[in-house]
């Protein structure tokens, strides 16, 4: 019965905040840390209105939910095209990474051993094996990922549309594609928990899985032209079916579903897989995700400490980066929006831990990248203050019909 | 009270014209597009068929491969990996089995349940008993979508209008079909092991019992075919009320013949009208029920206005919670809902709207679950009893209906084709079949397996005879909007 109830709350949530956007920037509320705040509140841990075995009873939802999010954030990768302006812009989403995750990298490295020497060491993190180099990397690939929604945000009040295409493309693709790599990665350090199986296949079976995937979407949706539109009980189907064999298979579903995201954009002529209301499910889905997250995080000290100088680091990285490397982008873009959360950072790094097997209560990582995330959007949200004398926010199908013809203007010859 | 599991649903009828859409949100389950080949208006030619079966060939083996190679046995993974691949599987499957279905001019239903049955415990054994009962959640959800569009779809003038033919129509189901079958059942039961014993009382009171579900339908299936062919007409309004009205009566009839039986098989057992006022009580609540829930959807609708997909998602999953804890008729609470929101408030054409720009993923995934729970084991034990009562059913079906047109002074082509929507079962039948084996021992036990043998017969082909009647009838296309599939 609890996991009914629970359920219809997360349902009624996801209904009454799904399109609130803009009724959550005025309560001056940042999102993802205080539904991530409310999960934690109402958990386990908490006042225990969501107990241990719904949350575990969920646990496949919350499969679900990773796996659409992933494929989501993975649909806006942009088909590799072998000419000068792709290329450079992609160079420099690549550099523009590079940079802030060895910062924010680093940063976590020497944070573990610093916190190590004063005796409250990570939980489960050793740093006489290479788990603290796993760690460090995947800390320090998905926190310093961009945000695609603050980019969208951005858009409404840039004069610069050519510094707003330069900053979209890198959030588009740093929302997610770059932190993967890493994380991947990382999961080469990272201690086997797939007994007997070698870390080379672990490591690029998402990949292939992925791109399975997209290659059977494609064999059933036929190849469309533009303004067609994708069979969605299709790729319901299919992503369910990939956080399914994922999790059997201790995949990070996050990964599957990204390239498998990825994969139909590149293998599609045409945006049409997002025209169609796809991106709006992502909001909802998100909240509801959060919300598990969140009533499975555990508390430890090191780990908020750690969270709170990666959000930090992240914000120095990235305000160096903006200042220095492109510095046009300076007075287009403000900072708050740079400084938006990934909506793949926390997703990534939950499935990443549930592939090895563990629990998500008693993971640093999902801990300290949730503080992170949390406190990135808390330091953003007061950097770029909503209220009078700023330009009011598109809404949502606005922001989503602007990319979309963004889209189609990247697909025209 | 039945608490129905699901009928076999499946309608939907994605209006991607229908400026209504602003309002709705697509959630994860977007309308589909008119333009993909599931949803194409047009005919596919014979070169986009072999196309289609090619690129369905490729896709299907990347796909089988992938699972062979991720998933070695049915065992891998922990019990919730193996749901959520179930559900993954039985969606992809069903879609690509309801697109042959529709190639070979069978209902796209028809595909699901095949494509349920071969991927089920009865067929290959992809999905095991625990992972195809896991899926109960989204077929309770599935009804819920059902039941409240066909409410919705019940207007008061139809009802006037073809209220004669419903009253003698259920005059004939209650009479004629009841009696049939009991004397039927008798006549079979030398050869049904789990009457031996039993004197000829008792038999006759468990034929009543049979004869009950054998009066059941199946609501989703008339749903599903009438969505999918974008019908209209006499056939297709009388087949709707029907299977509404037949849902009640049903109930009544059960708890007759349950209690008859009860005092047949038992020792001391007596009879009493206690259960059947009780019964009148539940269904009096589920009825009140249904009108203050219908007039909470509609009121969100008028004050609200937006996110009304996932409310009316919402509502499903709360108010089968919450029929479940009252036992109440599930199916009954959202038939009057939806009849309540079409007839008493101006909500009735958002709310088909927004049910049906789910219903469609959601009936597949019923329709497949419905396929593989089908247990082709006891049929194949039983076929010849299985088929003798299954085709007993239809000739009295046939013949209730005639009765009731005759007696209505109907349309010929009502006589002719009117039985054909009326011979699926599923979903109700199985929960009554459920009751039956609880309360009447070892016999009930035995009626139960008779009863699904029965239910793959119905099943598979009473969805293929309702499009021959609906063909037949020449209502196929006379709805309004684009198809359902």
């Amino acid at each position: 019965m609890n996991a009914i109830l629970v359920l219809l709350a997360l349902l009624s949530l996801a209904t009454l905040v799904a399109r609130q956007r803009t009724a959550v920037v005025a309560a001056h509320i940042a999102t993802t840390p205080a539904v991530l705040g409310m999960g934690f509140a109402l958990g386990p841990r908490g006042l225990g209105f969501i107990t241990s075995s719904t949350t575990d009873a969920f646990s496949p939802a919350l499969g679900v939910g990773l796996t659409w999010l992933a494929f989501l954030a993975g649909l806006r990768v942009a088909r590799p095209k072998f000419n000068k302006p792709y290329l450079t812009d992609m160079a420099a989403t690549i550099g523009h990474s590079a940079i802030a995750m060895l910062m924010c990298g680093a940063a976590a490295l020497g944070a573990m051993y610093v916190l190590a020497d004063a005796g409250i060491a990570l939980p489960g993190v050793s740093l006489t094996e290479h788990t603290v180099y796993a760690a460090a990397l995947l800390l320090g690939g998905p926190v310093v990922a961009s945000g695609f929604v603050a980019a969208l945000e951005a858009m409404a009040i840039s004069p610069d549309q050519k510094a707003y295409h330069r900053f979209l493309f890198l959030a588009r693709h740093d929302d997610g594609l770059i932190a993967i790599v890493v994380v991947i990665a990382g999961l080469l350090w990272a201690p086997a928990s797939w007994e007997g199986t070698p870390l080379a296949f672990q490591a690029s079976a998402p990949f292939l899985v992925g791109l399975a995937l997209a290659a059977v979407f494609i064999l059933l949706a036929g190849s469309k032209t533009e303004g067609s539109g994708p069979d969605t009980i299709t790729l319901i189907g299919l992503t369910t079916l990939a956080a399914g064999l994922g999790s059997i298979a201790h995949l990070p579903v996050v990964v599957v579903g990204y390239v498998f995201g990825a994969g139909v954009s590149a293998l599609r002529r045409g945006p049409a897989v997002l025209g169609h209301g796809l991106s709006s499910s992502a909001r909802p889905v998100n909240l509801v995700v959060l919300t598990l997250v969140g009533a499975e995080l555990g508390f430890s000290v090191p780990a908020v400490l750690l969270g709170l100088l990666l959000a930090v680091v992240r914000v120095l990285a990235k305000s160096l980066l903006r200042r220095y490397l492109e510095p046009a982008n300076c007075a287009a873009i403000p900072l708050g929006a740079v400084l938006g959360p990934s909506s793949v950072a926390l997703p990534l790094t939950v499935s990443f831990v549930l592939s090895r097997g563990l629990d998500l209560h008693t993971s640093s990582l999902v801990t300290t990248m949730a503080v992170a995330i949390s406190a990135s959007e808390l330091i953003a949200f007061v950097l770029w203050p909503r209220g009078e004398g700023v330009p009011t926010l598109p809404s949502e199908p606005a922001a989503e019909a602007a990319f979309e013809t963004e889209l189609r203007a990247e697909e025209s010859p | 009270m039945t608490d129905h599991t699901p009928p076999t649903p499946e309608s939907a009828n994605p209006d991607t014209a229908n400026p209504d859409t602003a309002g709705t949100t697509p959630s994860a389950v977007p309308e589909a597009d008119a333009h993909s080949p599931a949803h194409n208006t047009q005919k596919p030619t014979g070169a986009s068929r072999a196309m289609w079966l090619v690129r369905g060939a490729v896709s299907s083996a990347l796909l089988a491969g992938l699972i062979l190679l991720l998933r070695p046995d049915a065992t891998a993974g922990d019990a919730g990996s193996r749901a959520v691949f179930s559900l993954g599987f039985l969606v992809l499957a069903g879609s690509i089995g309801g697109q042959l279905a529709s190639m070979v001019g069978l209902p796209r239903l028809t595909g699901y349940l095949a494509m349920g049955v071969l991927a089920g415990p009865s067929g290959l054994g992809l999905l095991g008993t625990g992972e195809v009962q896991s899926l109960q959640l989204v077929n309770g959800l599935a009804l819920a979508l059902i039941a409240l569009q066909a409410g919705a779809e019940l207007t008061v003038p139809m009802l006037k209008k073809s209220a004669r033919t419903l009253w003698w129509a259920s005059v004939g189901h209650a009479t004629i079909i009841p009696l049939g079958m009991t004397a039927l059942f008798f006549a079979l039961s030398p050869w049904m092991s789990f009457t031996e014993g039993l004197g000829w009382p008792a038999i006759l009171a468990v034929g009543g019992v049979w004869s009950a579900m054998a009066v059941s339908r199946a609501p989703a299936d008339a749903l599903a075919i009438m969505g999918e062919a974008r019908s209209k007409g006499p056939l297709s309004t009388y087949t709707l009320g029907m299977v509404v009205v037949l849902d009640v009566v049903v109930l009544i009839l059960f708890a007759f013949a349950i209690m008859l039986a009860s005092v047949a098989l038992t020792p001391g057992a007596h009879f009493s009208m206690h259960e059947i006022v009780h019964l009148m009580q539940e269904i009096g609540a589920s009825v009140a029920a249904g009108t203050t829930f219908g007039l909470i959807i509609a009121f969100w609708f008028w004050a609200v206005g937006r996110e009304k997909l996932l409310f009316v998602i919402v509502v499903g999953y709360g108010i089968t919670a919450f029929c479940r804890y009252f036992h109440y008729d599930t199916l009954l609470v959202f038939v009057v809902a939806g009849f309540v929101v079409q007839n008493l408030t101006k909500e009735g054409h958002d709310l088909v709207h927004t049910v049906e720009s789910v219903a469609s993923g959601v009936m597949v995934v019923f329709f497949a679950t419905a396929g593989a729970s089908l247990d082709l084991n006891a049929l194949a034990q039983t076929w010849p009893i299985a088929l003798a009562l299954a085709g007993g059913r239809g000739v009295l079906t046939y013949a209730a209906n005639r009765f009731g047109h005759r007696m209505a002074d109907d349309e010929a082509v009502l006589k002719k084709t009117s039985f054909s929507g009326l011979i699926s079962q599923a979903g109700v039948t199985i929960g009554l079949a459920t009751i039956a084996a609880e309360k009447l021992g070892p016999v009930g036990a035995g009626i139960s397996s008779l009863v699904i043998a029965v239910i793959g017969i119905n099943e598979l082909v009473g969805p293929v005879l309702f499009k021959w009647g609906l063909n037949s009838a020449g209502e196929v296309g006379k709805a309004d909007g684009p198809p359902a599939h």
